[in-house]
């Protein structure tokens, strides 16, 4: 009577522990990062390289993701406004909705989506290829060379994306507002300095810096630990770390944009 | 002038998911020496070069290097031990982001700090050595297996370690690599006198480069000597391995 609950909670028990010892390992790896962060001598072509490979790379997707972001945006925004008289509103209302949530969200995962998966392999590759098992016996460290650069050079990149991202936005909600629906380019940007506010560009920069860590910490992460888990240490298991980076990533974009909004609502 | 032990294993004990891989290993080698660990294939061969080289931590036992024991230092006391090692990797572990250029003089840019003027020519000397002139340029990815190795020896002993650790050098190589292998290890253990293990199960050809043989067998040292106390061996396993005769196991 008692033996099968004793195998659930012998497997609920299993699944807590091995949940928080990946918890731990995963707060360590994000100390051990900020640790190295203010321990130079950085790798400085290591760092252009990953900032090309980051920033530049992923200009293309945010460019059109921003535009239609913006287009939509002012689509939605522009027959809400209409029915209160509001239209006047447009432009701030497109403005504030991308510098405050959209621009750093769809930026950080956008760079997820491109760069962070990529990472998650290369590194994971690195590890079954033991490349990095050959740094570390060269007596290097293996953060220096691997997980670093890709750090700083994602809090380099993710502000300048998004605020790229922003502005691409606001001009894509120019066209559908202004050239399609009809509404005066100077209605458009008449009270957006006064609405938008500095507060509101540095909540957004404050949500693309935190987004910058969350991705390269969870990408890192997970290329670097491959295997060392029941998953094993071939093709199969940097296939499941580039997969779980993707998710968990998005995932804790997410609640830190809730719990990062709370705080300066 | 008597020879001093800089390699001591004792009593190495190491579970991977659940299996008893080490099962309390001991091994000596001497300095200049150059040994050779012989096992079937999965026999824990890779894992025990892993705990000389400090990647693995044993879950019981001590590993000495030149008396230290490695197993018990911080990351900054190991990596002063290993700034005496060079490691050919099983996969050659080159770093496929580079040239060979970039590669080998990997650890003479970062670890050794030299200037370009003094690391080019001796990059250029290593690839001479190893027989890889006009491949500077080359990613690894388009050199075949045999060139791939040769150029990982060449990073693993450019800054002339007192120690190489060799992880199966000739695994998936065609004979006459094999032998081209088995002779640049020869020919440089002689010329820079490191000392040397050589994880193989190149039967009988590792007996002709090795000066001692170990044969690890079911998670210990079955046998420890020379190549002639291999092949006259009486212990079954020694002979089962090194006849490659299953069937004296049995007997």
């Amino acid at each position: 009577m008692i033996r099968p609950f004793k195998a659930i909670f012998k497997a609920i028990g299993s699944e807590s522990v091995s949940f928080l010892r990946g918890l731990g390992k995963m707060g360590i790896f994000l100390f051990d990062t900020i640790v190295y962060f203010f321990a130079p001598p950085y790798k400085h072509n290591l760092i252009v390289r990953q900032i090309w490979f980051l920033g530049n790379k992923s200009l293309t997707v945010i460019i059109m993701t921003g535009a239609f972001a913006g287009m939509v945006l002012s689509l939605q925004l522009f027959y809400t406004l209409r029915k209160f008289g509001a239209v006047s509103l447009l432009g701030p209302g497109v403005a504030l909705s991308l510098i405050r949530e959209l621009g750093p969200v769809f930026t950080a995962i956008m760079v997820t989506g491109r760069g962070g998966s990529a990472l998650t392999a290369e590194i994971g590759i690195m590890r079954i290829s033991e490349q990095i098992d050959a740094i570390h016996v060269m007596a290097l460290n293996p953060f220096n060379y691997v997980v670093l650069p890709n750090f700083i050079a994602a809090v380099i990149c993710l502000p300048l994306l998004t605020a790229i991202f922003d502005v691409v936005g606001i001009y894509g909600g120019y066209l559908v507002g202004v050239k399609l629906l009809g509404v005066s380019s100077g209605v458009y940007f008449a009270q957006m300095r006064q609405i938008v506010g500095m507060e509101n560009i540095n909540l957004g920069i404050y949500k693309s810096l935190a987004f910058a860590v969350i991705v390269t910490w969870v990408c890192c992460y997970k290329g670097y630990s491959v295997g060392s888990d029941s998953t094993g240490f071939g093709a199969r298991a940097v296939s499941k770390a580039t997969t779980d980076a993707v998710v968990s990533s998005s995932v804790l974009i997410l609640v830190g944009d809730y719990i990062i909004g709370s705080f300066f609502i | 002038m008597e020879k001093k032990l800089l390699i001591e294993v004792e009593a190495l004990h190491k579970t991977i998911d659940g299996e008893h891989v080490l099962k309390g290993v001991n091994l000596s080698v001497l300095e200049g020496g150059l040994m050779a660990i012989i096992g079937k294939s999965g026999g824990g061969k890779s894992v025990l070069i892993k705990h000389l080289t400090g990647l693995m931590k044993p879950d019981s036992g001590r590993v000495l290097i030149d008396g230290v024991d490695i197993t018990r230092l911080g990351m900054r006391e190991l990596n002063e031990v290993r700034k005496s090692f060079g490691v050919l990797f099983q996969s050659g572990a080159l770093f496929d982001y580079m040239t060979v250029y970039e590669n080998i003089s990997f650890p003479l840019r970062e670890r050794l700090k030299l200037r370009e003027s003094d690391i080019r020519p001796r990059v250029f000397e290593a690839l001479r050595d190893v027989d890889l002139q006009g491949t500077e340029d080359k990613y690894p990815s388009e050199l075949s297996g045999g060139m791939k190795k040769r150029a990982a020896l060449a990073r693993a002993i450019i800054t002339n370690p007192s120690i190489v650790f060799f992880d199966e050098p000739t695994t998936g190589l065609d004979p006459i690599l094999k032998h081209s292998i088995h002779t640049l290890i020869k020919d440089n253990h002689a010329r820079y006198g490191f000392t040397g293990i050589i994880v193989s199960h190149e039967i009988p050809d590792i007996f002709y480069v090795a000066s001692s043989i170990a044969l690890l067998h079911d998670g210990v040292v079955a046998l420890s000597g020379t190549s002639r106390d291999m092949v006259d061996s009486k212990i079954p396993e020694v002979r089962a391995f090194v006849h490659s005769n299953p069937n004296l196991v049995m007997t």
